[in-house]
């Protein structure tokens, strides 16, 4: 909601009537990554040195392709909701919050799409990119 | 776009020195920001070299021996000088406080700095602009509002419930914590600020008071209280030690508690 469309009494901003469930969102983000990051940094160190063919290996297992998937869904969802934060608090013109805004939401949709693309593919033992579009 | 430095002509530049008079014992020197926007291009810094053994041990008595025997044309405000009223809250050496409760042998520097509250328009000298601050107390209902009958004497409440508000009725409304808060510099057209907030925290707290969730619903937007990042300077600035961040924590943790009935716009 820009500055110009907000309701204001008497120099006081009218309440919107929500915020409590972004916060609640922020929160639960951080508190899911908390074993997840914990998971990444164990199975980063695990796999250091197994060579292209093991990391391959790794991401086919299943369960490692989820978790992994699920570790960057969650961390660009919290990175969001970050950026989104920063930009409210220091962008202040209508204009420039709004396109910074879904210009930073673009970006992270399509780091998001890429992830779950290159990790599906991986987990189904296909090369990175499909025939064809590989280098 | 958020403003990193000083408009144009608000740079201050260095003002007049009041030198101490010669054979003057015990000289402290203090470094107070001078602006009457009705005349002055541009604020400015000017030195009074003081003996301290000519006033009190507090810096509102230095200000007060400024006024009185060197330059009657320094404004500021006080009134009770014992840290009850709020008027005299100001920046002394780099750190909002209340001239009166502060003794400049308190100061760390040689040289004591003393500004006006920061990001506040200023009126004269140390006096700023504190309309918006009030409207924003004033927004937040600061008043007892109960669905029961006026009772015959007065609304009785259980120690317990007492103790509750300890650490909330005291605030004083000097403005200190809010205008040492960024994120009240940058949004503060939107936030309410510190102070404000713990105030509303101060009723919604209160058992005697049947406007919880409406007090709630008020305060519910990304702006008026999720603004508050945590920063902690108003709990490290308030003159009266309390803690305005946890009470804002507590109104946060009530937004999202089992009880809570939200209502529509």
């Amino acid at each position: 909601m820009s500055r110009q469309t907000k309701a204001f009494v008497k120099g006081v901003k009218v309440s919107e009537r929500h915020g409590a469930g972004e916060w609640t969102a922020e929160r639960l983000s951080s508190l899911i990554l908390i074993p997840l990051a914990l998971w990444a940094l164990w199975s980063g160190f695990s796999i250091a040195g197994a060579g292209y063919e093991g990391v391959l290996d790794w991401v086919s297992n299943r369960v490692n392709a989820a978790l992994l998937a699920a570790t960057i869904l969650i961390s660009i969802w919290h990175m969001n909701m970050g950026a989104k934060v920063i930009v409210d608090d220091y962008i202040h013109t209508p204009g420039s919050n709004r396109a910074l805004s879904a210009l930073i939401g673009l970006g992270c949709l399509l780091l998001a799409a890429a992830s779950v693309f290159f990790i599906t593919r991986l987990a189904l033992g296909s090369a990175p990119l499909p025939a064809g579009l590989a280098f | 776009m958020v403003q990193l430095s000083l408009p144009r002509g608000s740079k201050p530049t260095k003002g007049k020195v009041h030198k101490a008079p010669k054979g003057a014992k015990n000289v402290k020197t203090y470094r107070v920001y001078r602006y009457d926007p009705e005349v002055d291009a541009d604020p400015r810094w000017d030195e009074y070299q003081v003996s301290a053994d000519d006033h009190g041990p507090m810096l509102l008595d230095a200000l007060i021996h400024i006024k009185s025997t060197i330059d009657p044309t320094l404004t500021f405000r006080r009134s009770c000088r014992e840290g009850i009223c709020g008027s005299c809250s100001m920046n002394i050496d780099g750190r909002n406080t209340l001239a009166c409760t502060k003794g400049w042998e308190e100061c760390q520097s040689s040289t004591i700095a003393i500004a006006p509250l920061p990001h506040q328009p200023v009126v004269k000298d140390l006096v700023t602009d504190l309309s918006l601050f009030y409207a924003q107390y004033d927004s937040i209902k600061p008043y007892l509002q109960s669905d029961e009958p006026d009772p015959e004497k007065e609304r009785r409440q259980s120690p317990a419930d007492r103790e509750k508000l300890d650490g909330l009725y005291e605030c004083i409304l000097c403005a200190c914590c809010s205008t040492s808060c960024p994120s009240y510099w940058w949004n503060q057209t939107e936030y309410l600020g510190p102070a404000a907030l713990l105030q509303s925290y101060r009723w919604i707290a209160d058992s005697r008071d049947d406007k919880t969730q409406e007090r709630l619903d008020d305060l519910e937007d990304p702006f008026k209280l999720y603004r508050c990042h945590t920063i902690m300077n108003c709990a490290q600035v308030c003159p009266k030690g309390l803690n305005p961040a946890k009470a804002i924590a507590e109104t946060k943790k009530l937004m999202v508690a089992p009880g809570r009935r939200k209502q529509a716009a």
